[in-house]
């Protein structure tokens, strides 16, 4: 019974997880989505390199966090 | 100052953050949930939001403010000032205090000393965090007074409202997964500035070049250890005895706001973890905090206050897009500094006054509710105190005399606790009372005590070793609690196993 419950404990918990790092993550492609658009706004070279950097180390956090989210749900 | 897609992105954030809090709203159903998360966050999760909490966007503009006025040896704080206290917390003190199931650290204090200890403490940890949430409040007025030109009051008014939304719904669970999200764009942002800071100064070289030839008042600004007799507040004698020693364990092992993430940890693994992770991730700090404020001095040199170093670069040298999500990233690392502050001082004022001495056994429903009152309440008295940080020279100057005031004696009786099974219950209140009342001494006769300004690490030494003395003496003329009530308050001391158990 204890070992049952304690299941159902670990499921839940990596349940409540995986929906915190769906949300978690989509937030963060939003605003990787809004950095790379910018790129089109910034007038410097250096200026749009940063923001392609900047902009990809954000998406490729987002989609971790939202393809880990669906494998722990 | 900002463009379109900057305004869009840092409306937007804000918008973000406050349904992400929302959002985290459907976790909260007990005071365990509002409080400790549950009790089921991930270390990685735990350790983004200690360094979150610890550095947040206060330091980012206080350090940079201070490395612009005085040089690098204010890295101390993130390297020899935080990353041994970490190890110390995550090997020694987070395994039991964990093991307690504890909510609040004045609530060990209770257990190993008396319930007097546990209110002193814990009512002090209360006026502090009260006061400093009025420091935060005030540079999130700086920050955004400088990039947006908004009047002081107008931007304090508006970040209470932002944060205490947030807050009162999604407890700590939000206010850990909001830092999470705080600290990935505060390290690549920061990164940014720092890489575009060196690529307009000439790199390394040319930014020690251009600095050394500004004159002998930034001779000492590329030295790490600086003399006794210098004019900074960081003498190498405060930095050694008075950081290291004292403030940076006091705060990594007796911070209500930093240890009490590690008790929601989903196993004491993860709580361990967490501060290790955390401390990692510390090291790092220093490289996107000082550097903006050596990079100020050579593109920004005559800027009236040094706090307005990093918030001027990221309005100069990001470019936009990025740009508006630094700021946004920073204005909410505000906020996560002050929502972690409230949610820590609700807990204090819920679990060590309310329950213990105003309405004991009450329903959860009832904690969970005095603790979301105790968030507004709070905000409030945050919002009315802010202007006081305006009397001091540096936010987070401010920041250290506060705590300097009683980090060391309440750590010279977490320490003795914890390591010595002689240490009684009147050692420690004696401990406690005697060393906060020789910090005030000495911030009283400081003219003549001291030769520096801001005399705050030394006063946490001194009053560290003043309370620690004073425990010992009294401890070795009283009577101490018998070894059973001690078992799990003291390190390796463990209830012998039963006869014909495992």
């Amino acid at each position: 019974m204890d070992e049952q419950n304690e299941l159902a404990d670990k499921g839940r918990t990596e349940n409540r997880m995986g929906q915190i790092n769906r949300a978690l993550g989509l937030f963060i492609c939003f605003f990787s989505a809004v950095v790379l658009v910018s790129i089109f706004l910034t007038e410097t070279f250096v200026g749009k390199m940063t923001n392609l950097v900047a902009g990809l180390i954000f998406a490729v956090i987002g989609i971790i966090m939202v393809v880990k989210s669906k494998a722990k749900s | 100052m900002l463009t379109g897609i900057d305004y869009f992105v840092v409306i937007s954030y804000l918008i973000g953050m406050l349904l992400l809090g929302l959002y985290f709203r459907k976790f909260v159903h007990s005071s365990t949930d509002f409080f400790l998360g549950g009790r089921m966050l991930p270390f990685w999760a735990i350790g983004m939001s200690i360094v979150v909490s610890d550095i947040g966007a206060i330091d980012f503009v206080g350090i940079a403010g201070q490395s612009y006025r005085y040089g690098i040896s204010v890295g101390n704080f993130d390297w020899i000032g935080s990353v041994p206290a970490m190890l110390l917390a995550a090997f020694i003190f987070i395994p039991c205090f964990w093991k307690s199931r504890l909510y609040t650290i004045p609530e060990y204090l209770g257990r190993r000393y008396n319930d007097g200890v546990r209110t002193i403490a814990s009512l002090t940890w209360i006026v502090f965090f009260a006061f400093d949430l009025g420091i935060i409040f005030w540079a999130s007025a700086v920050l955004l007074k400088s990039l947006m030109g908004w009047p002081h009051w107008v931007s304090i008014i508006a970040t209470a409202t932002v944060v205490g939304l947030y807050t009162f719904c999604g407890g700590l669970t939000a206010v850990i997964m909001t830092d999470v999200v705080q600290m990935i764009i505060m390290f690549v942002g920061g990164g940014a500035v720092v890489f575009l800071g060196f690529f307009k100064v000439g790199g390394w070289s040319g930014l020690v070049e251009k600095i050394s030839a500004m004159g002998p008042a930034y001779q000492d600004h590329f030295n790490l250890i600086l003399p006794v007799d210098t004019k900074t507040p960081f003498p190498w004698t405060g930095i050694l005895f008075g950081l290291t020693f004292v403030m940076a364990n006091a705060y990594m092992i007796g911070n209500q706001a930093i240890v009490q993430r590690c008790f929601s940890a989903k196993n004491e693994w993860h709580a361990k973890a967490s501060m290790i992770f955390a401390a990692f991730l510390k090291m790092l700090i220093p490289i996107l905090v000082l550097f903006p404020g050596l990079i100020a001095i050579v593109l920004h040199p005559q800027l009236e206050d040094g706090d307005q170093a990093l918030p001027t670069l990221i309005s100069t040298l990001l470019p936009p897009g990025l740009g508006g999500l630094m700021f946004a990233a920073f204005l909410a690392g505000l906020m996560s500094s002050i929502d972690s502050v409230l949610n820590s001082t609700a807990t204090l004022w819920t679990k060590d006054i309310y329950e213990k001495f105003i309405r004991k056994g009450a329903s959860d429903k009832h904690y969970l509710m005095v603790g979301r009152v105790a968030t507004i309440v709070l905000l409030t008295i945050g919002v009315i105190t802010s202007p006081v940080s305006d009397l001091f020279p540096g936010i987070y100057v401010a920041v250290q005399t506060f705590l300097s005031f009683f980090q060391g004696p309440i750590f010279s009786i977490l320490l003795l606790g914890i390591f010595w099974r002689r240490t009684t219950q009147w050692g420690g209140l004696a401990g406690l009372v005697g060393g906060m009342m020789s910090s005030g001494l000495m911030y009283w006769f400081k003219e003549s005590l001291f030769t520096i300004e801001d005399p705050f690490l030394y006063v946490s030494w001194w009053s560290f070793v003043a309370g620690f003395s004073i425990t010992i003496v009294v401890s070795l003329f009283t009577r101490s609690h018998p070894v059973s009530r001690l078992y799990g308050l003291v390190y390796r001391l463990k209830q012998p196993q039963a006869e014909g158990t495992a």
